[in-house]
């Protein structure tokens, strides 16, 4: 389904003048349905392969598939679809500030051009799965982390994505919000939705027993199919 | 297809709206900044307009006078007259008789007896004259020297020379206004549109990671780009409509109070220039806000 076929990513560091690999060859495949965390630490660049993967930024040389298509030769209309099919979760949540809860949902369906019947019916039931519905018009400066999480999680899910990219989920999360969230993402897997999960904690990857694909300055060191946190 | 187009066209102005009251702060300084450019602007045209019928009106007081020789008869006068006609572009000619001054005389001076017993024992000693009036001060130079080589022995007297500098001076300054006039809106207008994409440049950049999110939902570049678009003629109908209640109030309370001159009346311009300026507020206001919206949100768009 998702295929990193040796992917370089080069940024050019200004001040010291000289670039700076943040993935350095990097190659794995995920089939569909899979729970893969990818782990390592802070800027070995777990960010950067899902802004790849999203179209957001270029790779400098190799090639990225989603469903036997270039992620670098696809049209903007295309990219629109693409991120359609990928819901994506942020450790700052990501929230429109201005927008409620419910509108914060229903913005990924109305881009979509999914008609007012079926947000009014879908919003609602994703709401549900997360536990949100009396926050429904609460602004997102007026919930907590966890809220703010769950809220992200909905607005990933409702459109029936075939991916949810989580990155750093559960970063800002305390014990109880972290299972919380990770619950939701093992249920969503379970429903054939395919996870793909950045993370450096330790605890959360160990606790899922899911595959781990490690990766250290750039590089990909490890990919076990019920990995454990090794750095 | 036709029902999502009208969908997306109905949620991007439903979008807009909602940012456009729900950003109230940020709106309210947009607005703030598009009314002084826009009043800035308007005043600027109504101003021009004023000062185009002022001046128009200070150069039709410029004009000569020809004074002719009391033996000239009627019929050779009005030949000369015809000739400048013909040779000349002017704007008017105005001929009096010497009956005619006489009585205009007796009009002015008919209650002081001194003068008038004077008058009586002189009989008529007024000259037939022709009054010329030109827009181009240089084209009462060339009449004057044109009638000095041609018809010498019929003038008395031409009333240009002692006359000469005010008129050019008259021209000269209205020149220089109306050239003035032109840089000072040029520049002007170039600072309200720096001024006015600035605030619009600088509100779109607190929402750059909003335009981020909604590019990763999977919304289009061009439904997020309409919606700051409606967002911003929003924000120019808004200060459209503000500025024109000002420049109306302000329209009924100064000229009420001022008439530059006996033929201008600010109060009778403004309004009759209503229309014109309603449209060009609205005009203005709607450019700036959907340019600069345009603009500024194309540099976030992934």
């Amino acid at each position: 389904m998702i295929f990193f076929n040796n992917v370089t990513k080069i940024y050019p560091a200004y001040l010291t003048k000289r670039e700076k690999a943040v993935l350095d060859g990097v190659s794995f495949k995920i089939d569909k349905g899979e729970f893969v965390c990818i782990v390592g630490r802070s800027g070995a660049g777990k960010t950067t392969l899902f802004k790849i993967l999203l179209g957001e930024e270029k790779m400098t040389s190799g090639s990225v598939f989603f469903d036997e298509k270039d992620i670098n030769k696809i049209s903007s209309r295309e990219k629109c679809n693409l991120r359609r099919r990928i819901g994506t979760i942020f450790q700052d949540y990501k929230l429109l500030p201005t927008k409620t809860v419910y509108e914060n949902i229903a913005y990924a369906l109305e881009v979509t051009g999914t008609s007012d019947e079926d947000i009014e019916r879908y919003v609602p039931e994703a709401l549900d799965t997360v536990g949100l519905l009396e926050q429904a018009l609460h602004f997102p400066h007026q919930l907590s982390g966890g809220e703010k999480q769950r809220t992200a999680i909905a607005r990933a899910l409702i459109h029936n994505p075939d991916v949810i990219l989580a990155d750093e989920p559960t970063g800002d999360l305390d014990p109880y919000n972290t299972r919380d969230v990770l619950d939701l993402l093992l249920t969503l897997n379970e429903s054939g939705t395919t996870v793909i999960l950045a993370t450096h904690d330790k605890e959360v990857v160990n606790s899922l027993g899911k595959r781990v694909i490690t990766i250290k300055d750039g590089k990909m060191v490890s990919d076990s199919k019920k990995g454990r946190f090794i750095l | 297809m036709k029902n999502k187009t009208l969908t997306s066209i109905k949620r991007a102005f439903r979008l807009a709206w909602k940012n456009f009251y729900r950003e109230s702060g940020l709106s309210f300084v947009s607005v703030f900044v598009l009314m002084v450019v826009i009043i800035l602007s308007t005043s600027l045209f109504l101003l021009s307009g004023v000062a185009d019928i002022v001046i128009k009106d200070i150069e039709q007081k410029a004009d000569v006078t020809v004074d002719f020789q009391l033996t000239v008869p009627e019929e050779r006068i009005f030949e000369v007259k015809d000739e400048i006609a013909e040779v000349f572009e002017i704007n008017g000619m105005e001929y009096t008789s010497r009956e005619d001054a006489k009585i205009i005389f007796i009009q002015r001076f008919g209650d002081r007896p001194a003068v008038m017993e004077s008058l009586e024992e002189v009989g008529n000693p007024f000259p037939a004259s022709i009054n010329i009036k030109a827009d181009d001060p240089y084209i009462y130079r060339q009449i004057v020297v044109y009638l000095e080589e041609n018809h010498s022995d019929l003038i008395y007297n031409i009333d240009f020379y002692h006359r000469e500098e005010v008129i050019s001076s008259i021209f000269s300054i209205t020149e220089n206004i109306r050239k003035g006039g032109i840089i000072v809106g040029i520049v002007l207008a170039l600072v309200a549109i720096l001024l006015v994409y600035n605030t619009i440049k600088l509100a779109i950049y607190g929402l750059r990671e909003e335009i981020r999110v909604m590019n990763l939902v999977g919304s289009s570049n061009l439904f997020i780009q309409s919606s700051f678009i409606i967002q911003g003629a929003i924000l120019g109908v808004v200060a459209a409509f503000f500025s024109f209640i000002l420049l109306f109030l302000m329209g009924f309370l100064i000229p009420q109070t001022y008439n530059i001159t006996i033929e201008v009346n600010l109060q009778q311009y403004f309004l009759g220039m209503l229309p014109i300026v309603i449209l060009a507020q609205f005009a203005i206001g709607i450019f700036l806000g959907v340019f600069s919206s345009l603009i500024a949100t194309r540099k976030y768009l992934n």
